[in-house]
């Protein structure tokens, strides 16, 4: 009985996804499994299709008899209301209407005062979320782009491990959730990728269980008058950040290790480093 | 809705905590164990001599045992698990027979041999446990035997938990039974008993709660029934009642504490028999995690018991009582015990070294004394091991 390495790759949620798992032999449907489960996440997740969850949630904006969400979901808001309250508002899941400003490809900087209107439907605390109970005000919108991915690649992961997979890892587009070491025992080499030069590495992560996620400036940004823009906006100002040039954090599960980072690139680079330290999070921080 | 931000609590954790709850960490079985372990034990339990002043007649050595255990843990399937337990005892040194009131009007010991001819013994003892998980519970059962040339047991029980309330709260509830046969060596010669039986039953109940993600508190419950030939064979006109009623009642409070990367573990046992022993038992460790693979646990026990209704230091002529005993396990006492162990973990491998020092003592018991059995013990206990997981 030896195990070799097998790997998948497939495209979800708009990125590519790579599994790398020790089997005996190449089961299709051990693969097949853990790409079900991240497609039945991106279907009820996704913004743009008119049954999913989230846009049932928006379509009752501004009705006062709200929606009652399923036992997943709650779990995602009371996840996400745990993230707001630990990053002082800036992990803020209601923040996705900006992207009505915000056109990387564009190269133009939206107008201030269409970003103050935008900015009078953001808010977590302005949403009243009673599990499962939830009403949102006119013209607010949630979006699990900041979190499903993340929690897609943990739950992949979970189901692998269930289907008896012990060594391997599910890369979701740098969402990194892992089952097990190699079977010899070694840990996975997580390279964490150079700001500057993105297709190299400028760390390696030594890996034997848990989740990693990354995040960085050079993800989708735009350049207008010398100046770096990048699509991580502060809620609370509606502009892109500045001073973190990549996150990377390694957490029991990927999702806790995305939040992670998605927060100190918010909090800037002095305040992002002593949150991570003072957080009790396994970090690496690059400043631009 | 709560919007303060909980201080307390790191983001980690508090994050961590809230990922848990989701579904996708939920799934059935996830506490079915997943890898094969293999633990190794390797103990010496050396009791110190007994004063020469303090033994009338036969040997001042105590027992000294060499105990070896190995465990294997293994999955079966992805609801099952099965865990086979040897463990074997080399018993040698010698153990007070009885006492006789010395010249000073204090017991004095009657030891079993003379020095250099004391008991050796072996005992030998194999279980197994399977284990079912299901949806939130999981039930088990255990059969297992304990041999001595002298001494066989054979006990099995099932055992059964179920967790609920977001699996912070978890109930527990055990039966077992052990069926015991005795068969004394050299009974003709010293008018032993020469085959008598001994039957156990037991049910225990118990509570665990989560009180925070760092704060555990368990409690537990038990009673047991002793029933058939209870007295010791080899002990001078050694006779106890045919049934001994015991209960017993357990806290286990553990705390972890973030700051300084330890958890501390409070323990208190209180007991009490129909024989009228009653012992209390506190006990206090903390495991002090020094980097990522190292912990370092030093502990403290305090120990204290009443004696036996028919417990007497030693035999006297006007003893009205039907049983008797000066069995120095049934005398008041009190004990302290002190240990240091160390644990070093790599991923698949870990080994332990530990050591204990265990002294007990009348002047220990937390009610005054008035006669200290002479046999009371003291002794030393050195563990190293090692588990393997794969």
């Amino acid at each position: 009985m030896s195990l070799k390495l097998f790997t998948h790759m497939f495209k979800v949620m708009g990125g590519p996804a790579e599994l790398q798992l020790y089997l005996q032999n190449n089961d299709a449907a051990v693969f097949q499994l853990a790409e079900n489960e991240a497609r039945r996440l991106e279907n009820k997740y996704s913004r743009y299709l008119n049954n999913s969850v989230t846009s049932n949630i928006n379509a009752c904006a501004g009705k006062s008899e709200g929606i009652d969400l399923d036992k997943e979901t709650a779990a995602l808001l009371n996840y996400a209301d745990i993230a707001w309250q630990q990053s002082d508002g800036l992990f803020d899941i209601t923040s996705g209407v900006l992207r009505k400003a915000w056109d990387f490809k564009s190269n133009q900087l939206p107008k201030q005062k269409q970003l103050n209107e935008l900015l009078k439907n953001i808010g977590w605390d302005k949403l009243n979320w009673n599990a499962p109970h939830l009403t949102l005000p006119a013209n607010m919108e949630l979006d699990f782009g900041g979190i499903v991915k993340e929690y897609a690649a943990d739950a992949m992961t979970a189901i692998l491990r269930n289907a008896g997979v012990q060594h391997g890892l599910v890369d979701l587009a740098g969402d990194i959730g892992i089952i097990g070491p190699h079977p010899d025992g070694t840990p996975w080499k997580i390279g964490i990728r150079n700001p500057e030069k993105t297709q190299t590495a400028i760390a390696t992560l030594d890996a034997y269980n848990g989740g990693i996620a990354s995040s960085g400036n050079y993800e989708r940004f735009m350049i207008v008058n010398g100046s770096r823009y990048c699509h991580i906006l502060n809620p609370k100002t509606g502009w892109p950040v500045n001073g973190v040039a990549a996150a990377s954090v390694h957490a029991s599960t990927c999702m806790v290790a995305g939040t992670a980072t998605t927060t100190a690139m918010l909090l800037g680079a002095a305040k992002g480093r002593s949150w991570l330290e003072e957080g009790g999070f396994n970090h690496l921080l690059l400043e631009e | 809705m709560k919007k303060s931000k909980q201080n307390n609590q790191t983001a980690l954790a508090a994050l961590t905590a809230s990922a848990m709850a989701l579904p996708a960490f939920q799934t059935q079985a996830a506490t079915a164990p997943t890898e094969n372990v293999v633990s190794y034990r390797s103990s010496n339990y050396s009791e110190d001599n007994v004063p020469a002043s303090s033994v009338a007649t036969g040997s001042t050595d105590r027992y000294d045992i060499d105990i070896q255990q190995l465990s294997l843990l293994a999955p079966v399937g992805k609801n099952f698990s099965l865990k086979f337990d040897a463990l074997t005892e080399k018993l040698s040194g010698a153990s007070p027979l009885g006492t006789q009131q010395g010249p000073d009007g204090k017991p004095q010991l009657v030891m079993s041999g003379a020095s250099g001819t004391g008991i050796k013994e072996d005992r030998d003892d194999y279980s197994a446990h399977g284990t079912y998980y299901g949806d939130g519970y999981s039930t088990g059962l255990t059969y297992g035997q304990s041999t001595e040339n002298d001494y066989k047991a054979t006990y099995y029980g099932v055992d059964w938990e179920v967790e609920f309330n977001n699996k912070n709260t978890a109930f527990q509830i055990a039966v077992s039974q052990s069926d015991d046969k005795l068969s004394p060596t050299d009974a003709v010669l010293y008018g032993r008993v020469q085959s008598a039986e001994k039957e156990t039953q037991s049910i225990s109940i118990g509570l665990s709660q989560v009180i925070s993600k760092t704060k555990i508190i368990q409690f537990g419950l038990s009673a047991t029934e002793d029933s058939g030939y209870l007295s010791d064979p080899y002990k001078t006109s050694d006779l106890r009642p045919s049934t001994r009623n015991r209960v017993t009642a357990t806290t286990r409070y553990r705390s972890f504490s973030n700051s300084s990367n330890a958890a501390m573990h409070l323990d208190y046992r209180y007991y009490s028999d129909d024989w009228e022993v009653t012992s209390h038992t506190l006990g206090f460790a903390w495991h002090q995690n020094m980097g990522s693979s190292f912990v370092l646990i030093p502990s403290l026990r305090y120990y204290t018991q009443t004696e036996a209704s028919f417990y007497e230091p030693y035999q006297t002529a006007g003893n009205t009582n039907p049983y008797y005993s000066s069995d120095y396990r049934l005398s008041p006492y009190g004990a302290i015990s002190a240990g240091l162990k160390f644990v070093h973990s790599f991923q698949h491998f870990s080994y332990t070294a530990s050591i204990e020092r265990y002294e007990s003592s009348g002047d220990y018991s937390f009610d005054k004394v008035a006669v200290e059995h002479p046999g009371l013990v003291n002794f030393t206990r050195i563990t190293i091991g090692f588990d393997v997981k794969f």
